[in-house]
């Protein structure tokens, strides 16, 4: 069942600039959770505007539950479309207590049913001993619950989180996410949630929508997305990808760097780009390698290896944290593609 | 659209002023072109003028002395220099008038010492008035001056003194060029202040263009002239207000963010005394010493003296009034300041700032902008009550409270306006929209969000418009309700008949009410702008 569809949606801020979104389509089941994946400036925070109805769209639709609640030249206010949200820096207010904030969107409910539910709300998320306390009292892991609580308490029909846990101590952050991801299944709540950090949309999200440039670059599993990027800028966004050139022959896709069978059907002769990832790259010391290795980034969990090919081309190479080689080292490549993805030759 | 009609109201005095002059010159007017209009202009640039230059020696050095040096009492007179913005011109005024004229008791005594030759020059003067507005108008400059050295002053004195300048030079040289914009701001104000004022100048019997909106106002009833002076004086407000824009310059001072204090030096000895002395003459002269006399006369009159004037009537007519204008000020403020949140549109900042251009004028040019729209209002009316109730209505708004809160609006707008933005610009956008995610409308968020986190904001804009209001001589004397008396009214009235003794305890309580804003702005530190 489709709680929210997104049809063409455009909205350009400035005349003469590009569009912030660019005829962005996508839909989102009941209890499905989304994540909105992309760079700063590429839109995402936007589209999650349009949906709330902070922004109107130039062009395109918006509906939710199969009400258009945007369209140009109509819009229903952000308080009439039943969207709830978690805003980046939460957003609580300031003079009212955890209570207070959880009721604040339950006006319509007589004062016994609305104190009934702020407190099963409060339970959900685990602190119904804070009711009382004011949000400056709270940690910041509070803080996110209680705007976790507020939005959920008026049933939502899709809730949008904001960069959700950006504002978190990395220590923190991966219990928060379990924290959040499970309040979210448990209450089957339809998300849509926006974020710079892969771990966060692939560890949480049913699908991921890569966006670049205002446009949905693709919108697939996480699993999809990271072995089969549509785009080279999936790639390069989602694991580090880097590039070389290839030219498809009837074994397969020959590059400098070796053969590789092609899974694809593309016409001998092709000029394509190979998509390799550090860790597709081992190497071996070799005294007649053809690589050199010239920079080593020691990460702690693994190593992050630049290696210089014949004719200048660089390769990243990730090792585990015991690999010894020293910048100057000569070495022997070694590529092994599980998933083979090429791209048209960029010009 | 409540922003673009709160700022067409408030225009709407300006635009009558302006328009006077479709109206043919009247005699009256030809009358003073020839006789007075010269001289009235001339006083009137001579007087801003002056209080200018008096009011940037003054605030300035003292500012840049208590910011930079240590020296006996130098805390106390940091706070206590901002004392003499409670009293209001008039008030100094009448008290040094008392003081220092020639039947005076100082003059007196001067001439019981050293004969009948000797004496102090003219106090009814030009001069006499400019040394008078310098006096109270000096803390317009001097807080925000120093508030601009203390920001500005540390690092920029370290750098110059790191490049070979001794501290005289690089005050010279870098800190007041940086501190422009705010000694222009404070500048503007004092100046401001000067050209609205009535009391001091018609009380000292010198001539100026408001005192001249009133004299042909009242004493001739030649509304038109009147309105056509207002716009002379109009024009030289709007100059004012022109030039402060172009003196605080396009440049805009990127704060240097790490803030280092301006390192203190201290004084000792001669120039500690002198330091003190500075300090201590300034702050007697400007206010202990008119307050000490008010204190003395209200205690002179006596008890029963005091109860029949009708002084508790008085103070509670004049609260009152001043109460409905803060309300009527402050709600149009917050819907104005509020309107501009929600659509930052050109429009609106338009509306912001055109509404904001109220304190620059005049009270004079206003009431007198304000008569015309509401005398033809009631004309309106009162066809309309003949026609519908075959009954003759008199003037209803005319000489009601609505035309003088009508001119409040107009004066204070920008008062309201700038402290409730600034509480409401404290309030992150996010509330909004998490607000409006929780299925409430703006207004409604106006009611459960934004008021009660500015409390602190609005409650500082009510007191400030108050006070203000409580202080306010010409709009209140041209356009007061009949039969009510204010404060203000009730100290010029005794003045301009010389009974000081008698205007001396609506002084006071003036003064009195006029020391509250002050412990806003030392808390606030902004100053009023």
């Amino acid at each position: 069942m489709t709680v929210l569809e997104v049809a063409g949606v455009t909205r350009r801020y400035r005349r003469n600039q590009p569009p912030a979104v660019d005829a962005v389509s996508l839909s989102v089941a009941r209890g499905e959770i989304l994540a909105l994946l992309g760079p700063s400036g590429s839109g995402k925070s936007t589209l999650l505007r349009l949906i709330a109805g902070f922004e109107l769209p130039d062009a395109g639709s918006v509906a939710i539950n199969g009400r258009v609640v945007a369209e140009p030249g109509f819009a229903v206010p952000p308080e009439r479309r039943g969207v709830g949200i978690v805003f980046q820096d939460y957003a609580l207010f300031p003079h009212l207590t955890v209570e207070g904030n959880v009721a604040f969107g339950l006006h319509a409910l007589d004062r016994r049913r609305r104190r009934e539910r702020v407190r099963s709300f409060l339970e959900l998320v685990g602190l119904p001993a804070l009711a009382r306390r004011y949000p400056h009292e709270l940690s910041g892991g509070q803080q996110q619950l209680v705007a976790l609580a507020r939005a959920l308490a008026p049933a939502p029909a899709v809730l949008l989180l904001d960069e959700p846990f950006s504002n978190l101590d990395a220590d923190l952050r991966g219990q928060m996410r379990e924290d959040v991801e499970k309040i979210l299944r448990e209450t089957e709540t339809t998300v849509i949630f926006v974020t710079h950090g892969q771990d966060e949309a692939f560890g949480i999200a049913d699908r991921v929508g890569v966006l670049a440039h205002g446009r949905l670059e693709q919108l697939d599993t996480p699993e999809t997305i990271y072995h089969r990027p549509a785009t080279p800028f999936v790639a390069e966004f989602v694991g580090d990808a880097r590039f070389v050139p290839g030219v498809v022959r009837a074994g397969g896709v020959v590059t400098d760097v070796g053969t590789f069978a092609l899974d694809g059907d593309a016409p001998a002769g092709a000029e394509v780009d190979v998509m390799i990832r550090p860790d597709d790259v081992t190497f071996v010391p070799a005294a007649d390698g053809a690589a050199v290795v010239v920079h080593r980034d020691f990460r702690g969990t693994e190593t992050l290896y630049c290696l210089s090919l014949p004719g200048g081309r660089r390769l990243y190479a990730s090792q585990p944290s015991w690999a010894t080689a020293v910048v100057g080292d000569r070495v022997r490549v070694e590529i092994r593609l599980e998933h083979v993805v090429t791209f048209p030759r960029r010009p | 659209m409540a922003a673009a009609a709160i700022a067409a109201t408030v225009a709407l005095p300006l635009v009558v002023v302006l328009a006077s002059w479709r109206h043919p010159a009247g005699d009256v007017w030809l009358h003073l072109w020839r006789t007075q209009l010269v001289e009235l202009v001339a006083n009137t640039l001579l007087l801003a003028g002056g209080v200018g230059v008096g009011t940037l020696v003054l605030g300035a050095g003292l500012a840049w002395l208590v910011v930079a040096y240590e020296f006996p009492g130098r805390r106390l007179f940091e706070w206590a220099l901002i004392l003499p913005l409670a009293m209001p011109a008039y008030v100094i005024g009448f008290a040094f008038l008392a003081l220092f004229d020639y039947a005076g008791p100082v003059q007196s005594t001067f001439r019981r010492l050293l004969g009948p030759g000797a004496g102090l020059p003219e106090l009814r003067s030009g001069a006499g008035v400019v040394a008078m507005m310098t006096l109270v108008f000096y803390p317009y400059v001097y807080v925000l001056a120093r508030v601009a050295f203390r920001e500005h002053g540390g690092p920029a004195l370290e750098v110059a003194r790191s490049l070979g300048h001794s501290p005289a030079r690089a005050f010279a040289a870098v800190i007041l060029p940086l501190a422009r914009p705010s000694l222009a701001a404070g500048v503007a104000l004092a100046m401001m202040e000067a050209l609205a004022d009535f009391g001091t100048v018609s009380t000292f019997g010198y001539r100026t263009l408001t005192e001249a909106v009133y004299r042909v106002w009242t004493g001739m009833f030649d509304r038109v002239a009147a309105t056509q002076i207002a716009s002379v004086l109009l024009a030289v407000a709007l100059g004012l207000l022109v030039l402060e824009r172009a003196l605080r310059g396009r440049r805009r001072f990127t704060g240097a963010e790490r803030r280092t204090a301006v390192p203190r030096v201290a004084l000792h000895g001669a120039p500690a005394a002198a330091a003190v002395a500075a300090c201590a003459v300034v702050l007697a002269l400007a206010f202990v010493l008119p307050v000490t006399e008010l204190v003395v006369w209200a205690l002179e009159l006596g008890p029963e003296e005091r109860a029949s004037r009708g002084f508790a009537g008085l103070v509670g007519s004049t609260f009152l009034l001043a109460g409905a204008s803060a309300v009527l000020v402050g709600i149009l403020a917050l819907v104005l300041a509020y309107a501009r949140r929600l659509r930052p549109s050109r429009t609106s900042a338009l509306a912001a700032q055109f509404s904001s251009m109220g304190y620059a004028l005049p009270g004079a040019v206003i009431a007198v902008g304000v008569l015309a729209p509401v005398a033809w209002l009631d004309g309106v009316l009162a066809t309309a009550a003949e026609w519908l109730l075959g009954e003759r209505l008199g003037l209803v708004l005319t000489g009601s409270a609505a035309a003088v809160l009508f001119a409040y609006a107009v004066r204070f707008l920008a008062v309201g306006y700038q402290t409730t933005e600034a509480a409401l610009a404290r309030i992150p956008p996010s509330l909004d929209e998490a607000a409006r995610s929780l299925g409430v409308t703006m207004r409604t968020a106006l009611r459960r969000v934004h008021v009660p986190l500015m409390r602190g904001g609005i409650l500082s804009a009510l007191t400030l418009i108050w006070v203000e209001t409580i202080k306010e001589l010409p709009a209140t004397l041209l356009l007061r309700p009949f039969g009510i008396k204010t404060l203000a009214i009730e100290v010029w009235e005794r003045t301009s008949e010389s009974l000081w003794a008698e205007a001396a305890l609506p002084a006071l309580a003036i003064v009195a009410v006029g020391l509250v804003p002050l412990l806003l702005v030392t808390r606030l530190e902004g100053g009023r702008r």
